[in-house]
């Protein structure tokens, strides 16, 4: 997309308003902007609604953002739902993303896996073999041969599929701000009828 | 279109907003014109909005002021300005350069509007069924034209979305100077014509392509009544922003679902693209849209292998 410097090139924009009332402009600079405000009723105006919005941030409470809502947290319980294939395609990107990035995870993902590969190769509760027939002993020999195989080949896929899916890596994931798509998909909206019968906006950052 | 062209076109339509912002409201004979006539209504108030779908709820209250066809909204995170193909806000701004007309979907029709009192203001009460259901009804102020209130509801005759203003002015005084952009950069969203998806969806037109954020590709489409854009985006998006979000099962393919206030979001992966939509279509219209557009993929040959293995 173009990025267009906005045309009100002659009139203090915010940054230098908001510099002003950070303290923040150089004499020369002070003297302009202090001119300009005598006789510009928009960038007063302007500079007010900076100066009440401001105070008006001032009041609010500080919000702690929930944990797993930081891009840099921990997966955590979302790991038992990768081994168990529960994750949404996009969460199970994310999560073998984070996997090759975070040693702490990946080890805690082994040690999941591990454990779990434990529970289901514990021995069931078949007989003793002198206390089957010769044919059942046979066949308790056969599955124990078949467990065997199938054990190697789970490990073998479970290796393939950690190696592919965490170090083969899977697409980049794109870097685009998703709430510019709410402001773009509004900007276009607006210019329909039913926009502002049946409201479909609010104030940005309250979108994704 | 040049650099300095496009510098011209905000100044040009906030001027058309002033003007057409005092124009007096006309009669209106059907939904297009009362459509049409709301637009160009000038009111303030708080407006409260309300939505629910599959047993999540959200709320949200904003300060509003809209003028001919811009509106300024002032919400917990700041101020945003939108209308005529803009949006203006503390964390950026985005213009859309270029729109097709579209029309109202004949798949609407308008009960006999009903006099009604609304907030102690005489008003006229318009029930927009689609079939034997009934859609939407809109509250619109008598003296300005401006929606007092409206409900959107399911296929299935549940109230989806409840929208109102809590408190009504007409006529404010102090818009036209906080309309003014208060500057900075803002980015133009040029014409397109690399979208893969359907011309109509579940009769919604896709009336105009853009060029959207990074290498995004918006398609727009509406029915005249609701509206929503898709978002393709080649590769993985970064999910975090939909936290809030849950699976949800549609036409038998799982989404990433997250609902707004105002807004409803689906995210998902086709083969190697992503979709990001968002808009304000009722859930029985989204699920018809969601199975015309490209569906999610299946999992791949080593999910299934370890599903198959591990359960």
């Amino acid at each position: 997309m173009a990025r267009v410097k906005h045309p009100d090139d002659h009139c203090a924009n915010q940054d230098v308003l908001s510099a002003y009332l950070d303290g923040e402009l150089r004499p020369g600079e002070l003297d302009e902007v202090v001119a300009h405000l005598t006789d510009c009723l928009d960038c007063v105006a302007e500079f007010h609604r900076i100066k009440e919005m401001r105070a008006a941030l001032r009041t609010l409470p500080d919000l702690e953002l929930p944990e797993r809502l930081l891009p840099s947290a921990h997966p955590g319980p979302e790991l038992s739902a990768l081994l168990d294939g529960e994750l949404a395609t996009i969460e199970q990107e994310i999560v073998l993303l984070h996997l090759g990035e975070c040693d702490a995870c990946r080890s805690e993902f082994h040690e999941l896996d591990a454990a779990r590969t434990a529970i289901r190769s514990l021995p069931g509760l078949e007989p003793p073999e002198f206390l089957m027939t010769r044919r059942d002993a046979a066949r308790a020999r056969h599955r124990s041969r078949w467990r065997v195989v199938t054990a190697a080949a789970a490990g073998m896929a479970a290796a393939v599929a950690i190696a592919v899916g965490v170090f083969g890596g899977p697409p980049p994931t794109s870097p685009i701000d998703v709430s510019q798509f709410s402001d773009q998909h509004n900007a276009r909206a607006s210019l329909e009828p039913g926009f502002g019968v049946i409201p479909v906006f609010l104030s940005q950052g309250e979108a994704p | 279109m040049s650099r300095s062209l496009l510098r011209l076109v905000p100044v040009a339509v906030v001027a058309a907003a002033v003007l057409v912002g005092t124009v007096a409201p006309a009669v209106a004979s059907d939904l297009g014109s009362y459509l049409d006539e709301a637009e160009a209504s000038s009111y303030a108030g708080r407006q409260a909005t309300w939505s629910t779908l599959d047993g999540d709820t959200t709320f949200g209250v904003v300060s509003v002021e809209h003028a001919g066809s811009m509106t300024m909204v002032e919400g917990a995170s700041g101020d945003t300005m939108i209308g005529a193909g803009r949006v203006f806000g503390s964390s950026g701004a985005v213009v859309v350069h270029g729109w097709s007309a579209g029309s109202l979907s004949d798949r609407y029709q308008m009960a006999d509007p009903q006099a009604v009192t609304r907030l102690g203001r005489d008003a006229t009460l318009l029930t927009i069924q689609e079939g034997d259901t009934v859609r939407a009804r809109i509250w619109m102020d008598d003296a300005t034209s401006a929606p007092l209130g409206s409900e959107v509801y399911d296929g299935d005759g549940s109230l989806f979305r409840l929208s109102y203003m809590l408190d009504f002015t007409p006529n404010p005084t102090r818009l036209y100077a906080a309309l003014r952009d208060g500057g900075g950069d803002f980015d133009v969203a040029l014409p397109s014509d690399r979208s893969s998806l359907p011309a109509t969806a579940d009769g919604y037109g896709r009336l105009d392509v853009y060029t959207g954020p990074g290498d995004a590709v918006q398609a727009f489409f509406t029915d005249g009544l609701f509206s929503f854009s898709v978002f393709e985006v080649q590769g993985s998006v970064d999910t975090t922003p939909f936290a809030a979000g849950s699976t949800a099962k549609i036409n038998g393919s799982s989404y990433l679902r997250m609902l707004t206030p105002t807004e409803v979001w689906v995210v998902w992966k086709s083969g190697s693209m992503s979709y990001v939509l968002v808009g304000d279509l009722p859930p029985d219209h989204l699920a018809d849209v969601l199975a015309e557009l490209p569906r999610p993929s299946e999992a791949n040959l080593f999910q299934r292998i370890w599903r198959g293995l591990f359960g």
